[in-house]
């Protein structure tokens, strides 16, 4: 079992999502950078969807109460031991009964993901264990939680050894495919849109990400249609939002681009006010 | 009355597409979309199927590997779908509704500016058979079609931050009760203590696209009824 000693500003447990659910308006939820993620299960030679803990901006204190390996990936953290021995992040690590594990503030990257070997047993709602407001009963954790751990084998097979790679926290490129409502844009918005540098705003969350600067606009509003994780709206006042995992399953503004799924995950992990370019691909 | 409908396909996204239908609302469209949407969900095992007024969204698990051979497939499969029955039957709700204050938070500024009474707001809105269109945009909230034209009340420009969950409201052409708490711009004109969305449903929903639902007005003290 381990102890959540602190919860930090936003951790919550999440895998790879819903399926199934979606015509019943319940979110995807799931990995926000599910690369980072999928990553930190499988050097650990978890199933890569296994429940992991998800953090961003400051992570959380937590007590273990029994041995096992975690392996930190995503954002660059400074993870703490104990008070004094520093944590190295995307290698196994062993920890032991008693340990007391500060995940620190993120500085590179915006979400770090912390898998523990055999993975987290919590409730399955819904076809996924993952933390969703209104979905399931907590949205994040709180002090004073308690997390059971999947029962292994005892014994601990090396996964995958991973060299440390921050491509996708820094790269500036986010690929996106031409949306539904793509064609209603002009020439020089299409310029516009693939030219500017473009920034997070801090009012991002889970569900979307709103990006700065806005966009000069004459599309009008749509009945509304499905949307999904990656889908870029465009609102009558010109803001853009990137819809991303947690986002509402319909929406009524014109889809102007549809995120990759790596597109997705490296926009997932740009901070506020941290630059990126769209990039449109094909097929 | 089986009207023939063009549809197309949109690839969205790596293992996604859409199925367009024509731009319109319509109960034809929508039973066409549900009769092709439960076929769907019979012959696909392993993708998350939706719809809205005049699209279905398919979510593969995996990435579509030509887009014109799966589009030639679903094109197949709504040839067939064409003769079949929908086999999920649709259902009549009859929701409780407690017009009065405090729950009905903006029906007085509504009537003012409609010219109307509270009470010919409350006429109108239970006198209505409305059609659920889709679920979206929360969990469990049904799309409903067919609001008395006369109670039709734009969306407000600034949504509040908070509205409590079964509140019932108007914003632009459509009415619908917002069934978990959520920031909203529709204006309430009353509260239901019937649950749209809970967990002990198979589906999290307790409508489902192409049901019926009414609305019957209930006092405070019935309120208070239902909710012990």
């Amino acid at each position: 079992m381990i102890e959540v000693l602190a919860p930090g500003v936003y951790t919550s447990i999440q895998d790879n999502g819903r399926e199934g659910y979606y015509s019943s308006g319940i979110p995807k939820t799931g990995f926000m950078d599910r690369q980072s993620a999928q990553l930190a299960n499988l050097i650990l030679n978890n199933k890569p969807d296994a429940a992991l803990l998800e953090l961003t901006a400051q992570g959380p204190v937590l007590e273990f109460h029994k041995d096992t390996h975690i392996a930190i990936t995503g954002a660059i953290v400074s993870p703490l031991l104990n008070d004094k021995h520093e944590v190295p992040m995307f290698k196994a690590v062993s920890i032991k009964k008693g340990d007391v594990l500060t995940l620190g503030f993120t500085f590179i990257g915006s979400y770090t993901y912390l898998a523990f070997q055999g993975g987290i047993l919590s409730p399955n709602v819904f076809g996924s264990q993952s933390m969703s407001r209104s979905v399931t009963k907590l949205f994040r954790l709180r002090r004073g939680n308690k997390l059971n751990l999947a029962p292994t084998n005892g014994t601990y097979e090396h996964g995958a050894t991973i060299k440390l790679n921050t491509d996708i926290l820094l790269k500036k490129e986010v690929e996106a495919f031409a949306g539904a409502d793509f064609g209603g844009l002009r020439d020089e918005q299409v310029d516009i849109l693939f030219n500017t540098e473009y920034s997070v705003l801090n009012s991002s969350n889970r569900g979307a990400y709103a990006i700065y600067p806005f966009f000069k606009n004459k599309l009008k509003p749509i009945s509304s249609v499905p949307v999904l994780p990656g889908t870029v709206q465009l609102t009558p006042s010109g803001k853009l939002f990137v819809l991303m995992r947690n986002c509402q399953t319909s929406g009524g503004y014109p889809r102007i681009l549809q995120l990759s799924e790596d597109g997705i995950n490296v926009l997932a992990q740009k901070q506020t006010n941290s630059k990126f370019k769209f990039k449109l691909i094909d097929f | 009355m089986n009207r023939k409908f063009e549809i197309s396909f949109f690839r969205v996204n790596e293992n996604s597409l859409y199925i367009n239908w024509e731009n319109i609302i319509s109960s034809e469209i929508l039973h066409d979309i549900r009769r092709f949407n439960s076929y769907l969900k019979k012959k696909l095992v392993y993708t998350d199927i939706s719809h809205a007024y005049n699209t279905i969204l398919i979510q593969f698990n995996n990435p579509i590997t030509d887009f014109n051979i799966t589009c030639e497939e679903l094109k197949t499969l709504y040839k067939q779908s064409q003769y079949l029955p929908i086999d999920d039957e649709s259902q009549h709700w009859r929701i409780p509704v407690c017009y009065q204050k405090p729950y009905a938070v903006d029906i007085e500024k509504m009537a003012m500016a409609l010219k109307i009474s509270e009470n010919e707001i409350v006429q109108r809105h239970t006198k209505q058979i409305y059609t659920v269109y889709f679920i979206g945009f929360l969990p469990g909230f049904s799309y409903l079609g067919g609001l008395d034209q006369k109670i039709q009340f734009p969306r407000k420009s600034n949504p509040r931050a908070r509205i409590r969950k079964g509140s019932v409201g108007i914003g632009g052409s459509h009415t619908g009760v917002y069934t978990v708490e959520s920031p909203g711009g529709w204006n309430v004109i009353g509260f239901t203590p019937t649950h749209f969305f809970d967990y002990s449903l198979e589906t999290g929903c307790l409508t489902k696209s192409g049901d019926t639902v009414e609305f019957f007005e209930i006092s405070i003290e019935q309120l208070k009824d239902y909710q012990k």
